[in-house]
């Protein structure tokens, strides 16, 4: 039998980024899909169940379209056994709709049967933080699926989930939701604990793959296996650029560093040190690459490099220019640096940007 | 740097002429309008050209001052000598236009080609402006205070090289880009971003509120969904006792329909009140009646042309038993051989007895079957009768024998012959008497004597059939009171309303039955007790709340996808007022860059361009001999004088005074602004204004200073001539 473990869909929820508004509405409206491609995956692939381990909606008052999308898709498929359980996000939606696939949990343990296999759930609140590990009573030789929303910690709280605490109670897998990043690790010498992440990234917060974790059982052994499911991969890198002299030497760095694929969205942090003083270096490098992927987003965090000392002795305006500049205690580094490109990119004459 | 010579080719007045210029001091001594100034200009525009004539230009520039009148080249050369090189400029000038002019360069004789106009500034660095303001000094033009490139060139003495830094260029370019995002007419980054932010604010402010009618909006949609589904309970409700009314309505109808029938019945058995007959008895009248239609046919096909007197029956059966007779004669005369051959008797060789006796069997026969519809038992005997002759015939020709040998009359068939014809005798004057001629012979007379006999037998027999029909037609028309006159209509009418009222019956009893089946199939046992509900009504209710609802949907919706992009205008906002501080912070440190180049600018003049200052002070002492004031000069280059322990303008100094304070002046700049090659210096009649005193102290200075500087004086009076 084989079992899908989701969480974090946050239906509805705005893209934590900012982006051109015809990608922020292509994003919004892949993330909202991916429930359905997860479904139609489910469909494909014979899934008994869909274990939805939290923050199914983004909020406790759901748009009307995101619950109609995730209802009927539900409805749509009755083959599919669905166990969902609210999240901190969306404890306070409603269960009110009812499906015969539709198997829902409280603030105690509940628990159904599927095919021999348990799986059980509680949602977290301030009243059974610290009673839940205590009312947790599973069958030894069962198969055991235990579901929880919260962030894994070494103390009780609301929102948090103890594992010393779930350990030894017989526990095969302890389906979790609450981090949008994939992990997972051993509970115990029985069981694993394991978060599968967010379905696809809202933003430059949530980088790297996301997908869901897949679960077979066969003749009461269990194993998992986590599939990388988003439509579009979401990576910040940083790419020193320190020895180039132009903004087409950066392009060049960039270039070399940074490999591209096309359906993704990438944010690229220029670091280091340059000696040239451009203040539209970000948006060159964007423009020369644009096309090369999704969206790509460059953040200038580069630092310029004024040998300062040179001009020690310049008896020039520059010089003077420039030491009047450092001899102003009330400037930080950052106004520093940006007058003095000012005053020498003005005195030397050259075109300033559009 | 020092001037060699010049040759002018035709410039102005100056035609062809050559003038050298040795080291130091050089005084040229013309007239008025001789070419002093013209010479001067000509030294000027040899190494910065002259600028062109501009149509709508009013100036009288020096291109048309100095054109000459009598034509010829425009130009000459002059001849200097430049880090020990000799350098050779030749210009030629076009009467207008100056992309018309030409100028070549010669350096040590060869063509130099590194120079480009204006060639003043490759050679000094100086524009054209600052020439005339150190180099060239006239009357007209006593300027004291410096320009830009005066200060770029001092600028250049400190770092011995060639800058083309501008401060004013730079400040203004500086200020140029903060105006980008600051201007006082408000069409500026910052402004746009301010209005951005604040378009962005109220967008925000309008999303929150529709935000915050959602929840209400979703309680509206549920309270309809609510609504809706009472009210759809509420019309199947309505609608199932509507069912209830329709089935019962249904069972009534059945019922009037029954009761429609009773009646129909009912007056039906009042038309007939001795009842209506049976089935069984309309059928047997029936076929009284088409008994009697029957009858009265044949009755109408019964010959009656026929004259003849009936027989009696005893007569009849006399004539059929005398026909027997007749027959077997016949038939013996078939055993009776007509010849004897040798006493051997023998069947007749013809066959046309055999055919006679033949065809007489079957008349016999026919005649038989014939009678046997009308009197059976007679028809029956004929009938047999005319079998048996016909067998009879039919043996006696299978087994005639042929005898060929010599024949006489038989005896025996004479006196068959005999009693033959006595027995045909008897029977045509039996027929005769009934009219009944036996041309045809007398078994077709007598049988059709016979069939007449029949016949009259059976039209009596029809007759009293037709007499009996008649009477039970009559009695049954009477007795269910029809129509006697026209039987068949009657019986037609009793039929249709015997129909009619079984149909009727049966209808009553089908339609009772099926009333009652349908009541308890659906278990009518109650009738509703009020009138119900107009579906319609609730219908309308039903459409009303559903179109509310759809409205409310659809604002929802558009509720939704507005708020669904509030996210994304917060974050816009925050970018937009993030780019505002940007934009702010920018500014503030151009202003503040623009403020250090003049603390820059303020300082260098104050660090390194101090020599300047004490370079004049020493012109400036001097000057104090000559002019008897004591001259100063602020970090601006402003001239000024100590008068009664204030410092004043130099405007107040007289025309006299400021030109000698204005050759100090340049001497000053030129001794600090080219420490490099001091260029010469054109004197156009500087000291016009001065008196003979000062005049003589000016001589005397000029001398001073022309010991180490390459001077060329110019002036029209010999009073101030220099040699």
């Amino acid at each position: 039998m084989k079992i899908i473990h989701a969480a974090d869909l946050h239906l509805g929820s705005r893209l934590v980024s900012k982006f051109p508004t015809e990608i922020t509405e292509q994003r919004r409206s892949e993330v909202r899909g991916a429930f359905q491609r997860l479904v139609a995956y489910a469909a494909e692939n014979d899934v008994a169940a869909i274990l939805l381990a939290g923050d199914v909606f983004d909020s406790d008052h759901p748009f009307k379209k995101d619950k109609e999308l995730f209802y009927n898709v539900i409805a749509d498929h009755p083959q599919i056994q669905f166990y969902y359980l609210r999240g901190n996000h969306d404890v306070a939606t409603s269960p009110d709709v009812n499906y015969e696939n539709l198997h829902y949990f409280g603030t105690q343990w509940q628990s159904y049967q599927l095919d021999g296999v348990t799986i059980a759930g509680l949602e977290i609140n301030e009243h059974n933080a610290t009673a839940l590990y205590t009312t947790l009573n599973l069958a030894p030789n069962a198969t055991n699926l235990v579901m929880l929303h919260g962030e894994i910690s070494d103390r009780d709280g609301n929102g948090k989930i103890n594992l010393k605490k779930l350990r030894d109670k017989y526990i095969d897998y302890l389906a979790l939701g609450h981090i949008h990043k994939p992990q997972a690790g051993r509970l115990d010498d029985r069981g694993v604990y394991v978060y599968p992440g967010c379905l696809e990234g809202r933003g430059f917060d949530e980088i790297g793959e996301h997908g869901f974790a897949l679960i077979s059982i066969e003749n009461g052994e269990i194993s998992h296996q986590w599939v990388p499911f988003a439509t579009r991969i979401i990576s910040e890198q940083n790419v020193d650029v320190t020895g180039c002299d132009s903004a087409y030497a950066v392009f060049k760095r960039v270039q070399q560093q940074v490999t591209f694929v096309p359906r993704n969205l990438y944010r690229i942090n220029l670091v280091g040190t340059i000696t040239f003083a451009d203040e539209t270096l970000a948006l060159d490098v964007r423009t020369n690459l644009q096309g090369q992927c999704y969206f790509l987003d460059v953040k200038d965090q580069t630092k310029h490099q004024i040998d300062l000392t040179a001009y020690a002795k310049d008896l020039s305006l520059r010089g003077e220019f420039v030491r009047a500049v450092q001899a102003d205690g009330n400037l930080n580094e950052s106004e520093r640096q940006r007058i003095i490109n000012y005053g020498l990119q003005a005195l030397s004459g050259e075109q300033w940007p559009l | 740097m020092k001037l060699l010579s010049c040759y002018i080719e035709n410039f102005g007045k100056i035609k062809a002429q050559t003038f050298n210029f040795p080291s130091g001091l050089t005084s040229f001594l013309k007239s008025n309008g001789e070419g002093k100034t013209t010479l001067a200009v000509f030294l000027k525009a040899m190494f910065y050209g002259l600028e062109g004539c501009r149509k709508n230009s009013k100036d009288f520039n020096d291109r048309q001052h100095f054109y000459p009148f009598a034509g010829g080249i425009f130009g000459g050369n002059v001849v200097f000598e430049y880090h020990g090189k000799t350098y050779k400029i030749e210009r030629t000038f076009d009467e207008k236009s100056e992309t018309k002019d030409s100028c070549r360069v010669y350096c040590n004789g060869g063509l130099y080609t590194k120079w480009h106009d204006p060639l003043g500034e490759q050679i000094w660095g100086l524009d054209k402006t600052s020439f005339e303001r150190t180099i060239y000094l006239t009357a007209a033009d006593i300027e004291l205070a410096a320009t830009d490139s005066i200060n770029s060139k001092l600028n250049n003495v400190v770092v011995g090289g060639d800058d083309a830094s501008n401060l004013t260029a730079a400040i203004a370019q500086l200020q140029t880009y903060a105006k980008r995002f600051k201007k006082n007419n408000g069409n500026d980054l910052l402004t746009t971003e301010s209005q951005r932010v604040h378009a962005l604010e109220a967008q925000i402010a309008n999303t929150e509120i529709v935000k915050a009618s959602l929840p209400q909006q979703y309680v509206a949609l549920q309270n309809y969904d609510d609504r809706l589904t009472a009210l759809r309970e509420q019309l199947q409700n309505v609608q199932g006792q509507a069912a209830v009314v329709e089935q019962w309505r249904t069972y009534d109808t059945w019922c009037a329909e029954a009761n429609q029938a009773e009646q129909t019945r009912v007056k039906l058995g009042e038309q007939y009140p001795q009842g209506l007959c049976t089935r069984d008895e309309l059928v047997a009248i029936k076929q009284t009646a088409t008994e009697y239609q029957i009858l009265q046919a044949q009755q109408s096909i019964t010959p009656k042309d026929k004259q003849h007197r009936l027989p009696t029956a005893t007569v009849v059966q006399d004539l059929q038993s005398k026909l027997q007779d007749y027959v077997a004669l016949e038939q013996e005369a078939a055993t009776i051989p007509d010849w004897l051959v040798n006493g051997t008797a023998t069947k007749p060789q013809s066959l046309r007895t055999y055919a006679w006796l033949a065809a007489i069997a079957l008349v016999v026969l026919s005649a038989g079957v014939g009678l046997i519809f009308l009197q059976t038992l007679v028809g029956i005997i004929i009938t047999v009768a005319g079998g048996i002759g016909l067998l009879a015939v039919a043996f006696g020709y299978l087994n005639r024998k042929v005898n060929l040998t010599a024949q006489v009359p038989n005896p025996a068939k004479r006196a068959w012959q005999i009693r033959r014809d006595q027995l045909v005798d008897q029977l045509r004057a039996t027929l005769v008497r009934y009219g009944y001629t036996a041309e045809q012979g007398v078994v077709v007379a007598i049988t059709n004597l016979v069939n007449d006999y029949q016949q009259s037998l059976t039209n009596a027999d029809l007759s009293a059939k037709i007499t009996a029909c008649q009477k039970k037609l009559q009695k049954f028309c009477t007795h269910f009171a029809l129509d006697t006159a026209d039987y068949g209509a009657a019986l037609a009418k009793i039929e249709r309303d015997l129909n009619l009222y079984q149909q009727a019956q049966n209808d009553v009893i089908r339609l009772r039955a099926k009333a009652q089946q349908y009541a308890a199939d659906h278990h009518l046992t109650k009738r509703p007790d009020q009138a119900v509900t107009a579906v319609a009504i609730l219908n309308d209710e039903l459409g009303t709340i559903m179109n509310e609802r759809a409205n409310l949907l659809q604002t929802l919706t558009e509720a939704e996808s507005t708020v669904e992009k509030l996210d994304d205008l917060i974050q816009e906002r925050d970018a937009a007022r993030a780019r505002q501080k940007e934009y702010q912070t920018t500014y503030l440190l151009l202003q503040k860059t623009i403020g250090y180049l003049q603390i820059a600018a303020n300082n260098l003049q104050e660090r390194y361009l101090r020599p300047i200052k004490d370079q004049f002070v020493q012109y400036a002492n001097l000057l104090e001999k000559t002019i008897g004031e004591k001259l100063v000069m602020n970090s601006k280059f402003a001239i000024m004088y100590e008068h009664n322990g204030l410092n004043r303008s130099s405007q107040h100094l007289s025309a006299g005074q400021k030109s000698i304070c204005a050759l100090c002046f340049r001497l000053t700049l030129i001794d600090n602004m080219f420490t490099d090659e001091k260029p010469f210096l054109i004197l156009d009649d500087p000291f016009v204004h001065l008196d003979a005193e000062h005049l003589t102290k000016a001589k005397s200075l000029l001398h001073e200073l022309a010991r180490d500087k390459q001077i060329v004086y110019f002036t029209c009076h010999a009073s101030r001539d220099l040699r």
